[in-house]
């Protein structure tokens, strides 16, 4: 739903599927402290899980 | 405020349904939910909906979506803040602030996932103790790993989780399993892979950052203490009572909604569906859901039909009045 969410707003995102890539995965869990899924970077600024209005607030919508 | 026939709170198969159905009787419908696809969006592989032979449950309930909005629903993903009954209209004020106003409302929110209530949980959620294995369990590749409940999620997460997870204790606090045989068999073909638990608890969570250990309420092969790398309690759910209560809504003793065999609730114009009633009890299905609603849409229909005049809006549009439909 976050990916819809963002292509409905005409926002362009990088995908990382931390199930298959290891670094991704340790990234993940270094930044956000936890392994919980969805993990969403907005300008370095984190959500984990999808937060729309979390997310409308940092993307300005 | 946004004036509908019909607003229906959940995105789940249970609303989903019930949206189409409305459609179909050219009810001018909205439906609103926080979480897309309900349970069922979050299921994983679904083999026992009639008509798919195999389907991800977030897949099924986009096929739902797009059957609904097909006849005109609209699907708003936003929480409800409030449901109010204003001069015979239901009003539902979302998070975002907006308002929707309409003759008759379907609750099918569906519930919210049990939590054990023990130390340290929710201090580790997201660290080691998670509610969705299909969510988080594939970062567990490897590792040792719980799982709680001995029912049909439980059983059915221990089978998805033995694709990665290197071992999985199935921990249940009843004398017995009861999950669909079929599924039953599936985790007995795991051999030691899965170490079944039974008539055990989880009495604590042991950690610091990160899950270390729970605590078991009796020994295990010598020792309480069972180290893990993560847990995933699927010991059900309880339906939230929020909006009922609001807006008087009889609910069991379990606060379950009451509804009857047309999913009317005691309150005119008010029906329910899906996880949010216990109509068939315990059993709780994709299939039962999606039934209750359509009944609910029905139901909706009826009484939308013989009561022309119930919550009559007056609006102005571009210096033009007219009356909602």
């Amino acid at each position: 739903m976050a990916k819809d969410f963002l292509t409905q707003n005409s926002i362009a995102y990088t995908e990382k599927n931390v199930f298959d890539d290891l670094a991704a995965r340790e990234d993940m869990i270094a930044r956000s402290g936890q392994y919980g899924v969805p993990v969403i970077d907005i300008d370095g600024k984190l959500i984990v899980g999808f937060e729309r209005g979390r997310m409308k607030e940092l993307l300005g919508l | 405020m946004k004036t509908s026939d019909l607003i229906i709170i959940g995105t789940g198969p249970a609303g989903l349904a019930a949206a189409l159905y409305a459609g179909r009787y050219l009810l001018n419908t909205v439906v609103i939910g926080k979480t897309f696809g309900g349970e069922a969006g979050r299921a994983g592989k679904i083999w026992n909906y009639p008509g798919v032979k195999e389907i991800d449950g977030l897949d099924l309930t986009l096929v739902m979506r797009e059957q609904a909005e097909a006849v005109g629903a609209l699907i708003v993903d936003d929480s409800v803040e409030s449901i109010e009954n204003k001069g015979g209209c239901h009003v539902v004020k979302t998070s975002e602030g907006v308002e929707y106003s309409g003759k008759a409302l379907i609750i099918a929110q569906g519930a919210e996932r049990k939590h054990l209530g023990i130390v340290n949980e929710k201090e580790l959620h997201g660290r080691g103790v998670h509610y969705c294995i299909t969510c988080d369990g594939p970062l567990y590749k490897d590792k040792v790993i719980a799982v709680v409940g001995g029912g049909d999620a439980s059983v059915k997460g221990v089978n998805l989780a033995a694709q990665y997870a290197k071992k999985i204790y199935l921990i249940v606090r009843d004398p017995q399993i009861v999950a669909e045989p079929i599924n039953h068999d599936e985790m007995k073909k795991l051999g030691d892979k899965v170490e079944v638990l039974l008539d055990t608890e989880i009495a604590e969570i042991v950690g610091g950052a990160h899950i270390e250990a729970v605590r078991l309420s009796k020994p295990y092969n010598g020792s309480e203490m069972l180290p893990l790398d993560a847990m995933f309690i699927e010991i059900g759910a309880k339906p939230s009572t929020v909006f009922p209560s609001s807006l008087g809504v009889k609910l069991d003793a379990s606060g379950y909604i009451v509804v009857d065999p047309m999913m009317q609730t005691n309150v005119a114009g008010v029906y329910a569906a899906g996880d949010a009633t216990a109509f068939f009890g315990r059993f709780k299905q994709n299939i039962t859901a999606a039934a209750m609603g359509a009944v609910a849409a029905t139901s909706a229909y009826s009484y939308i039909q013989s009561s022309p005049h119930v919550c009559d809006v007056h609006w102005k549009e571009a210096g033009r009045e007219g009356r909602t439909m």
